[in-house]
């Protein structure tokens, strides 16, 4: 029985039966202990079972108080609970109706950071959902270059910003503006494809960088020169090298092990003043998740000592002209075709010098 | 489609009958006793409850008044016998 109020009376069982019987209050859980009888009623009619004890000089005592009112004036006392609820219900009701996250999708071109600094960037957000006006931010987006339409849907605490980017823009060239091809690059030609103007080299020619290839001059047969814009291409015979100095000792750097992290808003410019004299230092940003939406960064120093270690050349010699190989080719054009790749190293005061060269044919004809 | 009630007073050929208080027991682990006058004596072995014109004793064992309204009684327990008499033979 829920809802109920439990009495303890000092009378016979037959007596009270009679009494509630012609009372009409239903009675439940009736037991004799001795000379005193327990029984429960429902919490609605506790004025009533009480009046007619009283009208009968029963004494009662109430065994245990089952009703939603004894209940409520019990939790009033909890006090640390009910402000608990009350704070977890409130930051609940603030949480639902933040947006707390941004996602991006759909973009190709145009760079994630651009859309979210079109809507407001990083710190726009967290931010409340009545603040965030979609229709505002699609305009906003879409006058972003590259994006020729936005849709934002807020799902939850996440703002979902689906852009439809721009097609690729067709490359206009203007005929009647005058401009030379030139080199960018010091070789040797070896091809040479004239669309307009006038080609000044021959494969076989040396060339430097800021040379005219293609003059924008057009010379006929009657004498007559008209300029209009140079086109075409010319290859050519590209050497590139770097060169290294190994010294016979290096500087190392240790972590002693001795670290402290600090974690900062992310909004926070200032400096944090590093504990240590030598160290190196580490910063993550902690994007803010649905859990907890405030982003912060992650700042952490660790102690180094730095000390002179011999450095032996010949035993990392290979892995530093892989190392070397690698670190040159990959500032070479993209589509360049590598012909060889070689290295020469000679010592210089007890140094090495190691130099890596790379020869290529390419494009050398800027646009 | 006819009830279990009056099924079963149309087998006993008390259809249509006033036949008074209806006691049903449960496996003699309870009783329902509709249409009771109150209790007369209660203890844990013998509950005498009151009928139109007769007292029911209801002996057993751990006897216990489960809920009592103005209509029905339910009791629970280990329920060794039942018996009736008239009421007018106990107050003489």
């Amino acid at each position: 029985m829920k809802n109920y109020v439990e009495y303890k009376v000092k009378a016979r069982v037959p007596f009270l039966c009679a009494i509630f019987r012609g009372a009409e209050i239903p009675v439940r859980r009736m037991r004799q202990t001795g000379e005193t009888c327990r029984f429960c009623v429902p919490a609605s009619l506790k004025e009533k079972t009480e009046r007619e004890l009283t009208m009968r000089n029963k004494t009662f005592e109430i065994v245990r108080d089952r009703s939603i009112g004894a209940f409520a004036r019990a939790q009033t006392a909890r006090f640390g609970l009910l402000l608990g609820i009350t704070i977890a219900a409130l930051f609940l009701a603030l949480w639902s109706n933040t947006v707390t996250e941004v996602r991006v999708s759909g973009n190709r071109r145009v760079a994630e950071e651009t859309i979210l600094a079109a809507i407001g960037g990083e710190d726009a957000f967290p931010a409340w959902k009545k603040d965030v006006d979609r229709t505002e931010l699609e305009k906003k987006l879409v006058a972003v270059d590259g994006v020729a339409n936005a849709a934002l849907t807020i799902k939850g605490t996440v703002l979902y910003v689906e852009v439809l980017e721009e097609l690729d823009p067709p490359e206009v060239v203007d005929y009647s503006e005058r401009k030379d091809v030139v080199s960018s690059f010091d070789g040797i030609v070896t091809k040479v494809v004239c669309y307009a103007g006038t080609p000044k080299v021959k494969s076989g020619d040396t060339v430097r960088k800021g040379d005219v290839l293609i003059a924008c001059d057009k010379f006929f047969p009657d004498g007559s020169v008209r300029e209009e814009r140079a086109l075409g291409d010319v290859y050519g015979r590209v050497w590139v090298s770097e060169e290294r100095i190994y010294t016979q000792t290096t500087i190392v750097r240790e972590r002693t092990g001795k670290r402290v992290a600090f974690v900062s808003g992310a909004a926070y410019r200032g400096n944090i003043d590093a504990p240590f004299q030598t160290y190196d230092v580490e910063e993550i940003s902690l994007r803010g998740d649905s859990f907890f939406p405030f982003a912060q960064k992650l700042t952490t120093f660790y102690e180094v000592t730095e000390k002179e270690v011999p450095f032996a050349y010949e035993e990392k010699k290979e892995e530093l002209i892989r190392e070397g190989t690698a670190r040159l080719g990959a500032t070479l054009p993209p589509d360049s075709e590598k012909v060889r790749t070689w290295y020469i190293e000679k010592t210089v005061d007890k140094n090495v010098l190691l130099v890596i060269y790379y020869e290529i044919i390419v494009k050398m004809s800027e646009d | 489609m006819i009830g279990y009630v009056e099924d079963a007073l149309e087998r006993v050929g008390l259809l249509g009958c006033e036949y008074g208080a209806r006691i049903t027991v449960f496996g003699f682990c309870g009783v329902r006793v509709e249409g009771h006058r109150g209790l007369a004596a209660y203890s844990e072995e013998k509950i005498t409850v009151r009928l139109k014109g007769k007292c029911l004793f209801v002996t057993g064992k751990r006897l216990k008044i489960r809920e009592l309204t103005r209509d029905d009684l339910f009791i629970s327990g280990a329920i060794v016998g039942l018996e009736t008499e008239r009421e007018e033979l106990r107050r003489v």
